[in-house]
């Protein structure tokens, strides 16, 4: 079975999420959102961003993520990127 | 909508709002003989209508007066009705004592009235109307004579009870909570000779306060006029003696007044208030014995506490010595 | 026109109400829109025709900006249409602000008309900000004129909030106009959080304000225990004017069957300032962190990141900088004055110290004290929204920390002198039950923070029930009873 990108996104953004917020219990859907994870602020926000674009080689701009809802819209718009 | 909203909205909440309007009708049917307890006027006039105190003078005035004798004792507990008050309920209110003590008690040799030119003029409006007059002084004569004088527009419209909670549900309960015990305050400490007057500084009133207050030389209207009109009358029917006296005023002030003739002119108002019986009124003045420097003052009004309120209270106790 | 006013409750909304949903039924639901586009600009002219003029000005020239942006999508055009936005609210609402500052500094005196604010201004020029915004960004592609009016005048957000996005309404009006709408549904939900927030405004707000607007009338002569009756009493009225209006503006939305976003949640019961400022005035703060915070911090992190900074300047440069700056404008956003700049600064200052402390992992505060420290701060905050003056702030501030000054009222005379305190007449706990009730609308208060619901945040989740329908008849009741008072809406000024 292939994984799909979509998967891999997912994957990959939770190790992210992890390793920013030094919590190895966080898990990830695509309806997550800052209301679910505590940590997640507008400060953590910027961290995730600098962080995505080191690890998927992107350019984010802020006209792009500023109002990124929740995980999947995220993942949506990394695979827009083709990322992978 | 939901079959459920449906039912909800016209059914559910309808009822509901019908229910309480008449649940809470029924609270204030329920305690609508209570009287309220709300301020000192109206612990005041329930204490009259069930204490009788037969003294032999009577000692009102506003809340210059007030101050001293809900705080200290004058003189013997037997010699003074103290039916002072706040000035929010002015002449008219004071008229309406007067009728309320003169009908439970026996006649007094004199009512000494110490109060600020403001009060003699003042006839509330509006909210302070409503809360110090009308809804203190609720007999039918008292009615009447407020409606004769366009205070009152008669028939105030009808109002369900949740509509007007405060009034209707919250003042009967605290009031019937709070009736006892019943008595005029008046048994305070005993006045002290020891006590220094306050010099100035602490928190005696500021210049600016007092030139804001100088300014206004509040009038005596028609209807205040009538209600003294009327005062003079029941004390003339009945040989009571009228004394009126200026209470203790900022001496800038006082010097003030005195330059304009605003004193004299209110005297000479009171005096011609009602023809023949007002004339016999005693004027006096408690600052023409006794300067009160204007850092005796806390506001443009109260004196400060306790050392001026206890000079006050000297020369008060001395006028009243000779009246017993 | 208000929500808490007869008028309003008696005569305009059911009419509306009665309108819309009979148009719609009949007639489909374009036509339904079209008509509340009519009731609410007759909404906004009620208050003062004028103005009608420059809301409908603004929203035609807008949409100009907007039709240059989808036909060519230049950068600068953007700038041009938020600066002639911006400088149309520094006019209207800065202007003696800036004249009195520029006085200052230059040492002269100017005359100054009094200015009277347009209603809401501020709420529909940023409103129709982000829209632009978001044009550029490609997020909006080209929507009829009509969709826009409506979009920007809709009553129930028109007022005070919330900002809406394009993206969260769009749908829902074509929906509706395709006959696809809500319709009814939402009805009922609707009248319920509608009478909840109208009674936190009139029943609650309305009956503190009284307290707080004299005690901050004679701030330099309070004591200590009534500078802290203050500043918690304004609090609350605050917490309950706004979110009340939040409130009525969610349930008359769901009445026309539109959902509009939340602004408010429980924000006095957050454990932190990040906690809270995710709870209070919410699309308010959505629209400062998406177009201001998040590209300034981005821009700056990345800059820190580069030039390889530590952590300590990283955090300065990519977090505080930012977190300073957006809270200075958006505090005077609120207002043209200094004391809301201040407002802003304190609520930074809170900010910046929870961020660095979770940064720098100071370790977690136990609930309580995190609670305590987060009202500390907006307390303070708040008392800068409150006062007439940045001295009068500082003298409430710090009469609240003079802990050796204590004084009694004269009513406890008895009581200080037995204990051996000084006591006189105060000027707020003038009586005892002056105090009394004072304090029993301040524990009224917290009472209703920490038990009353969001009800506006779970309306999906409210049952048709008895227990509903007696609630909200209590809170109807009371509010119309207490409706006749005069007024004093704090979010309106803006």
């Amino acid at each position: 079975m292939t994984i799909s990108s979509q998967d891999r996104i997912l994957k990959h953004l939770t190790i992210i999420f992890r390793e920013i917020f030094d919590d190895d219990d966080i898990v990830l859907t695509l309806e997550s959102t800052a209301d679910d994870i505590e940590e997640w602020d507008s400060l953590n926000q910027i961290k995730i961003i600098l962080e995505c674009e080191k690890f998927f080689q992107v350019k984010l701009k802020a006209r792009d993520i500023r109002s990124l809802n929740n995980v999947g819209e995220m993942v949506d718009h990394l695979m827009r990127l083709r990322v992978y | 909508m939901s079959r459920s909203w449906v039912f909800f909205i016209f059914i559910k909440l309808l009822a509901s709002l019908v229910v309480v309007a008449l649940l809470v009708e029924g609270l204030g049917w329920a305690v609508r003989d209570i009287p309220p307890s709300r301020h000192p006027l109206d612990k005041l006039v329930f204490a009259l209508d069930n204490v009788t105190l037969n003294a032999p003078v009577i000692l009102a005035g506003d809340s210059v007066t007030q101050d001293l004798v809900n705080t200290y004792s004058i003189s013997r507990d037997e010699n003074i009705a103290n039916l002072t008050t706040n000035a929010a309920s002015g002449m008219v209110g004071l008229l309406f004592i007067l009728q309320r003590y003169l009908f439970n008690n026996s006649l007094p040799k004199h009512v000494v009235l110490a109060a600020t030119p403001y009060f003699v003029g003042f006839v509330p409006e509006d909210g302070t109307y409503e809360t110090y007059i009308r809804s203190v002084f609720t007999r039918d004569s008292e009615r009447a004579w407020l409606r004769e004088h366009e205070l009152d527009d008669g028939g105030a419209s009808w109002k369900p009870a949740i509509l007007k909670l405060e009034n209707a549900i919250l003042d009967p309960v605290v009031g019937g909570l709070q009736t006892v015990p019943i008595k005029l305050p008046g048994k305070g400490y005993a006045l002290r000779k020891d006590i220094a007057p306050e010099s100035p500084g602490g928190n005696a009133v500021s210049q600016e306060e007092l030139r804001e207050y100088s300014k206004t030389e509040s009038q005596i209207g028609p209807v205040a006029e009538k209600a003294i009109r009327d005062i003079c009358l029941l004390l003339a029917e009945n040989d009571v003696v009228f004394h009126l006296l200026w209470a203790p005023i900022p001496k800038t002030i006082y010097v003030k007044w005195q330059q304009t003739r605003y004193l004299h002119r209110m005297e000479t108002t009171i005096l011609q208030a009602g023809g023949t019986d007002c004339a016999a009124i005693q004027l006096g003045d408690f600052n023409s014995t006794k300067s009160y420097p204007d850092h005796a003052f806390r506001d443009p009004n109260h004196l400060r506490r306790p050392g001026w309120v206890v000079a006050y209270g000297h020369a008060m106790a001395a006028y009243l010595e000779g009246l017993y | 026109m208000l929500f808490n006013s007869l008028e309003f409750l008696l005569i305009f909304l059911p009419i509306s109400l009665l309108a819309f949903h009979l148009i719609r039924i009949k007639y489909g639901g374009k036509w339904a829109l079209y008509s509340l586009i009519i009731f609410s600009l007759a909404f906004y002219g009620w208050w003062n025709y004028p103005y009608l003029l420059l809301l409908c000005g603004t929203i035609i020239i807008n949409y100009g900006f907007s039709l240059l942006l989808w036909k060519k999508n230049n950068f600068l055009i953007l700038v041009l249409a938020i600066g002639f936005n911006l400088a149309l609210l520094g006019y209207f609402k800065y202007k003696n602000f800036f004249l009195e500052n520029f006085a200052y500094i230059f040492n002269t005196e100017w005359e100054l008309e009094p200015i009277f604010i347009p209603l809401a201004i501020s709420f529909f020029i940023f409103q129709q900000i982000a829209f632009l915004i978001d044009v550029q960004d490609g997020r909006v592609t080209r929507r009829p004129f009509a969709e826009f009016t409506l979009f920007i005048s809709f009553f129930p957000q028109l007022i005070a909030g919330p900002i809406v996005l394009h993206r969260e309404i769009r749908q829902q009006f074509e929906a509706i106009g395709k006959n696809e709408g809500a319709g009814f549904s939402f009805l009922g939900p609707g009248v319920v959080v509608f009478s909840v927030g109208l009674f936190k405004k009139v029943a609650l707000a309305d009956s503190i304000a009284p307290y707080s607007d004299l005690a901050f009338a004679i701030v330099e002569k309070l004591t200590l225990l009534e500078a802290w009756a203050a500043a918690i009493a304004f609090s609350l009225q605050l917490y309950f004017d706004f979110s009340g209006y939040a409130d009525m503006a969610v349930g008359l939305g769901l009445m026309f069957g539109i959902v509009l976003p939340l602004n408010f949640k429980t924000p006095f019961r957050a454990t932190s300032m990040i906690d809270f400022w995710k709870q209070w005035h919410i699309t308010m703060t959505r629209f400062f962190m998406m177009y201001l915070y998040t590209p300034i911090a981005l821009y700056m992190a990345r800059s820190a990141d580069e030039r390889g900074l530590r952590s300590v300047p990283t955090f300065l440069l990519a977090a505080a900088i930012p977190i300073l700056g957006t809270f200075l404008l958006s505090g005077l956003w609120h207002g043209a004055a200094w004391t809301f700049v201040m407002f802003g600064a304190v609520n930074a200052i809170g900010l910046i110290v929870n961020h660095a402390w979770k940064q720098f992992g100071f370790g977690k505060l136990p609930a309580l004290l995190g609670w305590a420290l987060t009202m500390l701060i907006i307390v303070l905050s708040f008392i800068f929204f409150r006062a007439d003056s940045i001295e009068d702030a500082h003298r409430l501030i710090a009469l609240m920390f003079s802990f050796g000054d204590i004084v009694l009222p004269n009513w406890l005379s008895s009581a200080a002198q037995s204990v051996g305190i000084p006591w006189r007449t105060l000027s707020l706990f003038t009586t005892g039950s002056y105090t009394v009730r004072l304090v029993a609308w301040i524990v009224l208060g917290v009472v209703f923070v920490f038990f009353l619901p969001n009800i506006a945040g779970m309306w999906k989740s409210l049952k048709p029930s008895w227990r509903t329908a007696g609630g909200t008849a209590i809170m109807l009741w009371l509010a119309i009873g207490l409706l006749g008072r005069p007024q004093n809406f704090i979010y309106f000024q803006f």
